[in-house]
């Protein structure tokens, strides 16, 4: 990754990053929005106080929530650091330019429309896994500028790379995740030509994005461990791992994904086959690159101990992302059917790559576009309360879950009926109210700077 | 790709350990037996969705207990045998009361959409695709409570399609 003073990004370049670490940002700012109106929704009395009927809008509220919190926000940060790595192997200077401000006007664009539908109170919600919908043209179409809007950068980071002079070890993570991304639009893509006509809206949502969806995660553990290699060589003067082991760890990934698009021509796309054939590539394809990288961070950490920069805000960032992906892949090998064990590990393994993401915009995305913190201070608070808050939240649910709370449940379903269920539901909802001022903390920084009129 | 002080040959050991690794675990993955031999399907047979219904319907009416679920579902004792189940958005029905050491075979469908039946004390992890009843056979070994539950996303209320069969002591 370029150093805060590089000189790689020209105006354009700069403009594109701008936009994409904004659409990122804005993201998590509409899914706030869309949290605090879900709670509107559920709270007597102000439920009256929204233009839409309550009943009708709390689950439209909840996909469009999810879908901008945990899409729209990976995939803007993927495209941010995609103008990243273009910029730095072109020398600032790519080969077809223009398909990156195309692309990022499009996703832009994408971005509008994804929210449209829950705000007219139009489309029928579906709450099937990865990408959650509003059946509705408008949504679709959001969805389909979004991804068509990220390949593009995509594509041209790709372009470039053959004869470039020099690739660091975290551009080929950043071109790999890229890579990865596109193997998840052609997931979605030979689903949806796959997938009869006539089948029923839930199965055609969850089958539609089952594959794709899966391969969206390795994309996330690339993130993750762009981040970590990056906060690294940044906080400690070193990575985790040497430039060959983390290429070696992102082609692996490139690897695991290949087979994907062949589950589509071997398995009936609505099998339980196709539904296993992902399950068993997130286990035998997604764990030993992270691991790797996460070992030797661990590792470095252990080494340098007596002199641990426990003031830098990007470090903290690193440890709390590194112990919640671990907390995460542990809790993964415990997953129970329908309680919230499951919930328990993918909300630790994407706050790490939440955490990763945010140490990166404060410590790489901000200082080149010459927006750096005012104050160290704010910013590690965000990172410690969102870090601590999402591994209290998840080790509640964890052990709420091998207690027996069942999923995606609330109030008397939960069956809160032994001291271990009611104290570890506690921790849970503390948790969560901590993550969350962390969250909204992180997002006020960050959009106040984006929004700075300074420019370098 | 090698920065200053990184030798062409530093880290060239650890990554092709870590390459060959992960090649072997996608190797072991089941999913390509499954290529050369798709996993046996569950016994099965094509149906109409009202001939099935009025099935479940008639043992229903002959086999019931009296009792009510929380949620308002029929509790039935069929004998051993054939047994009728019909999963539907978002429940299944009826609530079945079964005995220790008699041999059932369960035949379930769905009315509506496509679900999922989890049922791990018959060893059932299939899809139910409308137009079609399935079959698990079982021979239950303990009283207890047994879960099921959909298993494949149907709907809004599709975490809460779960139900319970009883087993009780042979009479």
């Amino acid at each position: 990754m370029p150093a805060p003073d590089s000189p790689v990004l020209t105006a354009s370049l700069r403009g594109e990053l701008r936009g994409w670490a904004a659409l990122a940002v804005a993201a998590l700012a509409v899914a706030g929005i869309f949290a605090l109106l879900l709670a509107f929704a559920r709270t007597p009395k102000l439920q009256n106080l929204l233009p839409w009927p309550w009943e009708q809008f709390f689950f439209k509220a909840l996909v469009t929530h999810v879908v901008y919190s945990m899409v729209v926000w990976f995939l803007g940060a993927l495209g941010a650091l995609t103008v990243l790595s273009t910029a730095r192997i072109s020398g600032g200077h790519p080969r077809a330019g223009s398909l990156g401000p195309v692309g990022m006007w499009t996703a832009v664009a994408g971005f509008a429309l994804l929210s449209t539908p829950a705000l007219l109170n139009q489309g029928e919600p579906s709450l099937n896994n990865y990408v959650p919908v509003l059946v509705h043209p408008l949504y679709y179409a959001g969805l389909g500028l979004l991804g068509g809007g990220l390949a593009l950068g995509v594509l041209r980071l790709l372009l470039n790379l053959p004869g470039a002079a020099r690739i660091e070890a975290s551009d080929w993570g950043v071109a790999s995740a890229g890579t990865v991304f596109l193997m998840a639009l052609a997931c979605f893509g030979l689903a949806s030509a796959l997938i009869p006509p006539d089948t029923g809206e839930a199965a055609f949502n969850e089958r539609l994005f089952w594959g794709g969806g899966h391969v969206l995660q390795f994309v996330n553990t690339l993130l993750a461990m762009v981040g970590w290699q990056v906060l690294s060589e940044r906080t400690l003067g070193e990575p985790p791992v040497g430039p060959r082991l983390f290429a070696a760890s992102a082609a692996v990934l490139v690897l695991a994904v290949l087979p994907a698009p062949l589950f589509y021509a071997a398995f009936d796309v609505l099998g339980r086959e196709h539904r296993d054939a992902f399950t068993q590539l997130l286990w035998y394809g997604l764990s030993l690159p992270p691991a790797v990288v996460l070992l030797g961070a661990l590792g470095l950490t252990a080494r340098r101990r007596s002199s641990l920069p426990w003031r830098s805000p990007a470090f903290v960032g690193l440890i709390l992302s590194l112990v919640l992906f671990a907390a995460g892949g542990v809790m993964g090998f415990f997953l129970g059917v329908g309680d919230t064990r499951t919930p328990s590990h993918y909300h630790a393994s994407l706050g790490a790559v939440n955490l990763a993401l945010m140490a990166l915009y404060f410590s790489l995305l901000l200082p080149l576009l010459g927006l750096p913190a005012r104050r160290d201070g704010p910013v590690r608070w965000s990172f410690l309360l969102y870090g601590v808050g999402q591994i209290l939240f998840s080790i509640g649910m964890f052990v709420a879950g091998a207690a027996g709370v069942p999923r995606k449940t609330a109030g008397v379903e939960q069956h809160l009926d032994s001291f271990a269920k009611y104290a570890s539901m506690l921790v849970y909802g503390s948790g969560g109210v901590i993550a969350v001022v962390g969250g909204i903390l992180f997002v006020w920084l960050a959009s106040a700077r984006l929004l700075s009129r300074r420019t370098p | 790709m090698n920065g200053p002080g990184h030798p062409a040959s530093e880290g060239r050991a650890p990554a092709i350990l870590l390459v060959a690794a992960a090649v072997v675990l996608l190797a072991l993955m089941p999913a390509w037996r499954w290529m050369a031999r798709p996993l046996p399907p569950p016994e099965g047979y094509a149906i109409s969705a009202e001939a099935f219904s009025a099935k479940v319907d008639a043992m229903t009416a002959r086999h019931a207990t009296g009792e009510k679920t929380e949620d308002g579902g029929t509790v039935v004792r069929p004998p051993p045998g054939d047994v009728y189940l019909l999963a539907s958005r978002w429940r299944f029905d009826p609530a079945l009361e079964l005995e220790v050491g008699r041999t059932y075979r369960l035949h379930v469908a769905t009315a509506d959409v496509t679900h999922g039946f989890n049922f791990p004390l018959g060893g059932a992890d299939f899809l139910l695709v409308p137009g079609h009843a399935y079959v698990v056979t079982l021979t239950p070994a303990h009283p207890g409570d047994f879960a099921m539950q959909c298993s494949e996303y149907c709907g809004q209320s599709h975490s809460r399609m779960k139900s319970q069969v009883r087993i009780v002591p042979s009479r």
